[in-house]
């Protein structure tokens, strides 16, 4: 029972996951580019999509907090869901956040040469790509 | 490491002992996921894991893994 208690939390994880990186990618992608595009109409819609997916990214934090109140409750099963491997994984996607910051930061210097780049649009850019590819690589690392 | 794999006698074991993944995974305190990756060779578990698994498999580790050159 208490394996599958830990199985069955590990998949919600993997699945709380999930909907927190679309949610996090649909939401701030969104809110950057109603700051780029122009089109009235266009800004409406995006400015929609990031509140649905604001919502759905709020909703999988909350449901986060109720794991670690489970996982806190319980050291077993809080040290099998954060096991080597889980931190192994971890380690591996902050890598590729980095890398990935890296690279952005050094594309939008290169595009900054050729046409002017607010500073905030740049943080937001940078924030956006650093954070949505350490979690699509958490994912890809922690898939069954 | 490079140019080197760690070869493992966890399946063997676990049919000796009649175990799937998930109860192994239990008995040692991981998840199934890393109890199937270090089966797999996917991954190389700490020292800790490894003397923990050869311990329920009532085996020495170097009994349990083996390293072979790639």
């Amino acid at each position: 029972m208490k394996n599958r208690t830990v199985e069955e939390l590990d998949k919600s994880r993997y699945n709380m996951m999930l909907w927190f990186t679309i949610g996090w990618g649909i939401w701030f992608g969104s809110f950057i580019l109603k700051d780029i595009i122009e089109n009235y109409a266009l800004r409406g819609i995006l400015l929609f999509l990031a509140l649905v997916s604001w919502v759905i990214w709020t909703k999988q934090l909350l449901k986060q907090r109720k794991l670690l109140k489970i996982m806190n409750a319980n050291k077993t099963l809080s040290n099998a869901l954060n096991d080597e491997l889980v931190a192994y994984n971890l380690l591996k996607s902050s890598q590729v956040g980095f890398w990935s910051l890296l690279n952005t930061t050094v594309l939008c210097l290169i595009i900054s040469a050729y046409t002017d780049i607010s500073a905030i649009l740049v943080t937001e850019i940078i924030l956006f790509f650093g954070v949505l590819s350490a979690l699509i690589a958490w994912l890809f690392y922690n898939k069954n | 490491m490079l140019g080197w794999k760690l070869k493992n006698q966890i399946r063997v074991q676990r049919a000796i002992k009649n175990i799937t993944q998930e109860a192994l995974a239990t008995e040692i305190g991981v998840t199934r996921k890393t109890i199937n990756t270090i089966e797999n060779g996917k991954f190389v578990p700490s020292t800790i894991l490894a003397i923990k698994l050869a311990n329920f498999f009532e085996i020495t580790v170097e009994e349990l893994f083996e390293l072979v050159e790639k």
